[in-house]
């Protein structure tokens, strides 16, 4: 899995590409980590080129959106694949995140509530 | 070797003058010195007593140096003894040969005291430290097994019985620890059995310590009375009991998943840990069967004809947010059709070439295996071990059978 992270205004886009699972979750929330620490709480996460989440992937979403919402923040995501997006539905996370199709769409709706 | 005893040192050399100098010089440096006459000889006090290191000359009677030091490297109990090669300066060639036999390192026979205590300080302390690891690595084996053990207890001892239903589970864990888990037992006034299948987000021992949590809560407000949980309201005990006993299973389910994702969610948020659990309840002579499926992997109705029904999530996974709604689908579970619930590692199972076992070969395998609860847990499980091979399972894989005889 390989991450860039791309400041646009006030929201940081995290880019994520290829399978997030047990061995590659710890780097994603470090990476998340490192935009709240640096007090970056309106959070993008492209998931264009993510082709597979697992449960612990998951985890770290559900950690994200927490620590930002709390932060006055959002974590929102961007471009997922049919497959993904039928786990993020399974387990209820569509129902807790919004989902946007596209990243300019997901960055577009932090600016439309002023946040 | 307990740190505070003084090494084991064993000489093997076939001139008496060089073990009695050698023996000297070693117990100098206050080393325990054992000495040896050949290879043979080397090797029975070596399999008989621990030692520490051994300083080995190369060319002696009936076993010599690289043959002795051939049989060490083979042998699992002493494979990682250090070896000092002791040897004259036009032995070069043999030295090349015991570095690459396992020898730690050599010294020439005219040796410089420094040297030689240089030389054996550090093969002790790689000693200590290859020790120090291996004990870490017993001691971590050790706590995972006695882990695997107790959480075998957090499985149900045995599955409930009941005229016209049968019911079979299984559970491969991934690792020595899951986070999934099944649960079956039946309440006592109604004779509703609960079905339960779980699987906690992420792996390792955190899915674990949360798997016997999620089950407990499951357990303990499904089935407040025997669960023990009714204790908590004292003194009008009586009057809940019979307002427990009197829910619908609906109601029940409702309840279970309510109070559990609550519990996870407000007491332990901060961990970010969740669970999908598919939670249903079978009521054997009438075969009402309700359920919650809790964010988990839908469930399958298997009918005499093969034909499948998905049941598929009617709120999200348990611990994610407090207040989640949950609500309970009702139905039945006619006679000849079997529900099977499961968890994500079967169908995400992997070939040797790294394709899934997917939701088309569960599906067939479930039709091939439609004789019994026991037969579609079982043989099941065998389709997705004959797909994945000698591949190393990444996930734990869980399958709860129960089949409506109509007996």
């Amino acid at each position: 899995m390989e991450t860039t992270v791309e400041q646009r205004g006030n929201v940081s886009t995290v880019h994520i590409a290829g399978r997030v699972d047990s061995h590659t979750a710890d780097t994603l929330q470090q990476v998340f980590s490192g935009e709240a620490e640096a007090g970056h709480h309106n959070v993008v996460a492209d998931f264009r080129e993510v082709d597979y989440t697992s449960s612990a992937g998951l985890r770290v979403l559900l950690g994200t959106l927490k620590d930002a919402r709390s932060a006055g923040g959002d974590l929102r995501l961007a471009g997922l694949r049919p497959e993904v997006l039928n786990v993020l539905e399974l387990a209820g996370f569509t129902n807790i995140l919004k989902v946007f199709e596209t990243v300019e769409d997901a960055v577009e709706s932090f600016a439309s509530v002023g946040a | 070797m307990p740190d505070s005893a003084p090494p084991r040192v064993l000489i093997v050399d076939d001139t008496p003058a060089n073990r009695d100098v050698i023996s000297r010089r070693v117990q100098r440096e206050g080393y325990l010195a054992e000495t040896a006459e050949n290879g043979r000889e080397a090797l029975e006090k070596l399999r008989a007593e621990p030692f520490d290191l051994v300083l080995l000359d190369v060319q002696m009677p009936e076993m010599d140096g690289p043959q002795l030091l051939e049989v060490l490297r083979n042998d699992a109990e002493l494979v990682h003894l250090p070896v000092i090669m002791i040897s004259a300066v036009d032995d070069i060639d043999v030295i090349v040969r015991c570095l690459e036999l396992g020898a730690d390192d050599y010294l020439p026979k005219l040796f410089r005291p420094a040297i030689l205590r240089a030389r054996m300080s550090a093969a002790l302390d790689r000693k200590r430290l290859r020790d120090a690891e291996r004990r870490y690595a017993e001691s971590l084996t050790h706590d995972l097994a006695v882990a695997r053990e107790i959480q075998g207890a957090f499985l149900p001892e045995s599955l409930p019985t009941a005229p016209g239903v049968q019911i079979e589970a299984a559970l491969h864990p991934a690792r020595h620890v899951s986070g999934d888990f099944y649960d079956a037992f039946m309440l006592a006034p109604s004779g509703t059995i609960v079905l339960v299948v779980g699987d906690v987000c992420d792996k390792g021992l955190g899915a674990a310590l949360f798997m016997a949590l999620f089950r407990s809560l499951i357990r303990a407000s499904a089935d407040p009375v025997e669960g023990g949980a009714i204790q908590m309201v004292g003194g009008r005990r009586s009057v809940v009991v019979r307002s427990l006993e009197s829910a619908t299973p609906a109601e029940l389910l409702t309840r279970v998943a309510a109070f559990t994702n609550d519990y996870i969610a407000r007491l332990h948020g901060r961990t970010n840990m969740f669970a999908t659990v598919f939670l249903g309840a079978l009521t054997p002579h009438t075969g009402q069967f309700d359920y919650v499926n809790a964010g988990h992997e839908p469930a399958i109705i298997v009918a005499p004809d093969g034909s499948t029904q998905e049941l598929r999530p009617t709120g999200p996974a348990l611990g994610l947010l407090p207040d989640a709604t949950f609500w309970t689908e009702a139905g039945a579970l006619e006679p000849g059709h079997s529900l099977v619930a499961f968890t994500d590692g079967l169908v995400e199972a992997e070939s040797p070439t790294g394709e899934a076992f997917g939701a088309q070969r569960l599906r067939d395998a479930l039709r091939r295996n439609n004789t019994s609860a026991a037969t579609l847990v079982h043989g099941t499980v065998e389709a997705v071990h004959a797909f994945t091979g000698p591949t190393e399972a990444h996930d734990d894989i869980t399958l709860l059978a129960a089949t409506r005889t109509g007996g």
